[in-house]
């Protein structure tokens, strides 16, 4: 294929059809990235025109070039060429159903002077609405071509590319007020008054309006934005959305856990037991599975959010919600993010690509990790099992259900202060302006969502992907290393010992499964990890852990529920990971070197409270990096999260050894 | 007629805006979204909790909170 020729920049309102319009034209033949120190997505195509390819840039959607938010300058930055190479043509997208305001973002556009083509879409919802513009008036009025197009129906596109090559190639800009577009002029309230007259001018005698009959959105909103109804269907689509999640993702990550073992010992068979096949077996193969099964869970999540945002229902949900967390300086568009975060935090980050304000992104970011995610459930169930017996409290309250349920509460809990004082200590720079369009309900598009779906789960993998992975092998090789001759002699007799034996060959394929088990704690509890988890044991005494529970929090880093395998090496749980029976019983018969047991249920309290509010989580880590731009905000939030998580276990530890349950 | 600030508009109710309290950032992005002077402005319904506000302005709806409306003055 040639080198595409020149560079559109597709540019236009928020929810006017920009994303559709662009993979219509662009096809699969799309690049995506991050600009530069800012977490704006950037997508490039190529569109083929009748005289060859051109490039197509797809601008962040926006209001304005006035650069009254950070994401207006990026446009109005990336459309005068100080960011990236400059665009030699625009392609303007107007909404036909809400001409005036888009209009006059047309305005600012035309005044850069560049050729410039108007997509005039929606015009079946304008119909609707009783709005009726002229095409063919409103191109003499513009001075530019104006092509109707209904981008979701691929209709007018041909249209449009005769129009956008015609255009580049006479270099013929528009006619726009002559207002200026940058600098202290641009955001004058003359100016702005200017740029509506303008509009109004244009379309004076393109548009005709008639009787409007009452819009489907309207009569759906008296539903779903009522006060009583709207908020009991934002509680059953919710959830409706976890439900789904679960009962559809579950099936979906056992599915590929298996693929991954089954892929990794079909790919391992040939290798002679040893280091290099314990190394690919239990570090590179374990750790893509740990990528890989978060898959499910993102996709199913995403698809969801990709729903509600192209069907316009994520505008109503932050309305709704938005109430409760203007209080802590955040908005109503932090809702789904961190609802999403309690299934799991990457997804739920990943969608705070949704909030426009960088501040208040960035705080729903870093507080998204503190809602309880599905895998932290699994450490809760095991050791609120092995440890509280189910005493009930004020005679009808089973504990064990208390217990949970206030671990859940807890991370909400903590995360009203710490958004709290996260959003004061970014305040400066100008508070957060909630202004939001509730756009016109409609189908979402089935194109839009599943590439939204498909590039979320693209660029986890390939991001996040790769850092997992090398924590994956790192701890691996703390866990595996060194292995003292001291260790494995004594292990080695034994096995030549049982393998002469005689009795049948099942018995003893157990007992030497068994004894390989036990092997392998005795060389964990040897390794570097181990010895880490003894050098660090003084700092966690407060929280009443023995050093082999320090060790398994540490070997929990790449992923939370690794802690309970861990748990089950370093303690000799018989029976394996598949056996939660036998791990229960290995955690209850621990004991230190003294004799006394290593748990009780001070000290399982103590290990919950810390995983609800740990950030030992190396996905949600690299994801942060990914759409803060910066490892600093990674840092930050490890640091702040294992604070709190060591301070909060030491005061339940404390706490519930003096009232007796030490 | 009456002048009232936006956030003052009872549901269903309709004026004309006149002025701004103060023109800061947060007034000047209202101008843009298309709230100056002479525009008609219908107030839809308020949140669940009583804010944000929905209101009705040009050929679409837009959501803002009581704060910001109570910088925009209403003729009614």
């Amino acid at each position: 294929m040639s080198e595409p020729r020149f560079r559109v920049a597709l540019a236009g309102n928020p929810n006017v059809g920009k994303t559709t319009l662009f993979n219509a034209l662009t096809g699969l033949n799309q690049r995506t990235g991050n600009y530069p120190g800012v977490t704006v997505a950037w997508h490039a195509g190529v569109w083929d025109l009748p005289g060859g390819p051109a490039e197509l840039v797809d601008l962040p959607g926006s209001y304005s070039l006035s650069a009254l938010s950070p994401d207006e300058s990026l446009v109005q930055r990336l459309l005068q060429g100080v960011e990236g190479p400059a665009p030699q043509a625009l392609l303007a997208i107007v909404d036909a159903s809400n001409p005036e305001r888009n209009l006059y973002f047309l305005s600012q556009l035309l005044d850069l002077g560049l050729p410039t083509v108007v997509a005039l879409n929606m015009g079946d919802v304008a119909e609707a609405k009783g709005i009726s513009v002229d095409a063919a008036a409103l191109e003499r009025a513009l001075g530019a071509r104006v092509v109707p197009i209904q981008a979701h129906r691929r209709v007018g596109l041909g249209e449009l590319g005769r129009a956008m090559e015609e255009a580049a190639a006479a270099g013929l800009p528009g006619r726009g007020p002559g207002l200026p577009v940058s600098g202290p002029g641009a955001a004058l309230p003359e100016t702005i008054r200017g740029r509506y007259e303008w509009a109004r001018a244009r379309l004076q005698g393109a548009l005709t309006r008639s009787r409007a009959r009452q819009r489907f959105s309207d009569r759906v909103d008296q539903v779903l934005t009522h006060r009583v109804w709207g908020l009991l269907a934002l509680v059953v689509i919710m959830g409706f959305i976890f439900q789904s999640v679960f009962t559809w993702s579950q099936p979906l990550m056992d599915g590929v856990g298996s693929a991954v073992s089954w892929a990794g010992g079909m790919l391992l068979r040939p290798l002679p037991p040893g280091i290099l096949k314990d190394l690919l077996g239990d570090g590179v193969v374990a750790g893509v599975g740990s990528i890989l099964v978060f898959l499910p869970q993102i996709a199913v999540l995403f698809l969801f959010i990709a729903i509600l945002e192209d069907c316009g229902y994520m505008a109503r949900s932050a309305f709704l919600m938005d109430r409760l967390f203007a209080k802590l300086g955040l908005s109503g568009r932090s809702f789904i993010p961190l609802l999403s975060s309690f299934a799991c935090a990457v997804p739920g980050i990943l969608a705070t690509r949704t909030i426009a304000d960088r501040k208040e992104r960035l705080t729903t970011m870093l507080v998204a990790p503190l809602m309880s995610c599905s895998a932290r459930l699994p450490v809760y169930t095991v050791l609120i099992a092995a440890f509280l017996p189910g005493r009930l409290v004020l005679g009808f309250i089973d504990e064990r259900a208390l217990v949970l349920l206030g671990l859940y509460a807890l991370g909400l809990a903590v995360a009203v202060p710490v958004a709290w004082l996260l959003r004061r200590s970014m305040k400066a720079g100008g508070a957060a302006l909630f202004l939001i369009e509730l756009p016109g309900y409609k189908w979402p598009d089935p194109g839009t969502v599943a590439r939204r779906v498909a590039e979320q789960c693209r660029e986890f993998v390939a991001n996040a992907g790769t850092i997992i992975l090398s924590v994956a092998v790192v701890l691996w090789v703390l866990g595996a290393f060194p292995r003292p001759a001291s260790v494995t002699a004594p292990f080695r007799a034994r096995r030549a010992a049982l393998e002469a034996a005689p009795g049948p060959a099942s018995a003893r394929a157990e007992a030497l499964a068994e004894l390989e088990r036990r092997e392998q704690g005795a060389l964990l509890r040897q390794s570097w990890l181990g010895r880490m988890g003894r050098a660090i044991e003084p700092a966690f005494e407060p929280l009443g852990w023995d050093w082999r529970v320090t060790m398994a929090a540490l070997a929990a880093f790449p992923a939370r529920e690794v802690v309970i395998g861990s748990m089950g090496t370093i303690f000799d749980a018989s029976g394996g990971e598949g056996d939660p029976g036998g791990l229960r019983q290995a955690l209850v018969q621990a004991r230190r070197d003294d004799g006394t047991p290593v748990f009780s249920v001070a000290v399982a309290l103590s290990l919950m409270v810390f995983f609800a509010l740990c950030a030992q989580c190396a996905s949600t880590l690299a994801v942060i990096r990914r759409e803060s731009g910066h490892w600093g905000w990674a840092a930050f939030t490890f640091g702040y999260m294992t604070a709190l998580a060591w301070g909060a276990g030491a005061l339940v530890f404390q706490a519930a050894r003096a009232l007796g349950l030490g | 007629m009456e002048t009232l600030t936006l956030d003052r508009l009872e549901d269903g109710q309709s004026g004309t805006v006149h002025g701004f309290r103060r023109l800061g950032p947060s007034g000047l992005r209202l101008m843009e979204m298309g709230l100056f002077e002479g525009s008609r402005i219908t107030m839809v319904r308020r949140a669940p909790l009583g804010d944000p506000l929905e209101i009705q302005v040009g050929d679409y709806r837009l959501s803002l909170r009581r704060d910001e409306a109570a910088l925009v003055d209403i003729a009614s």
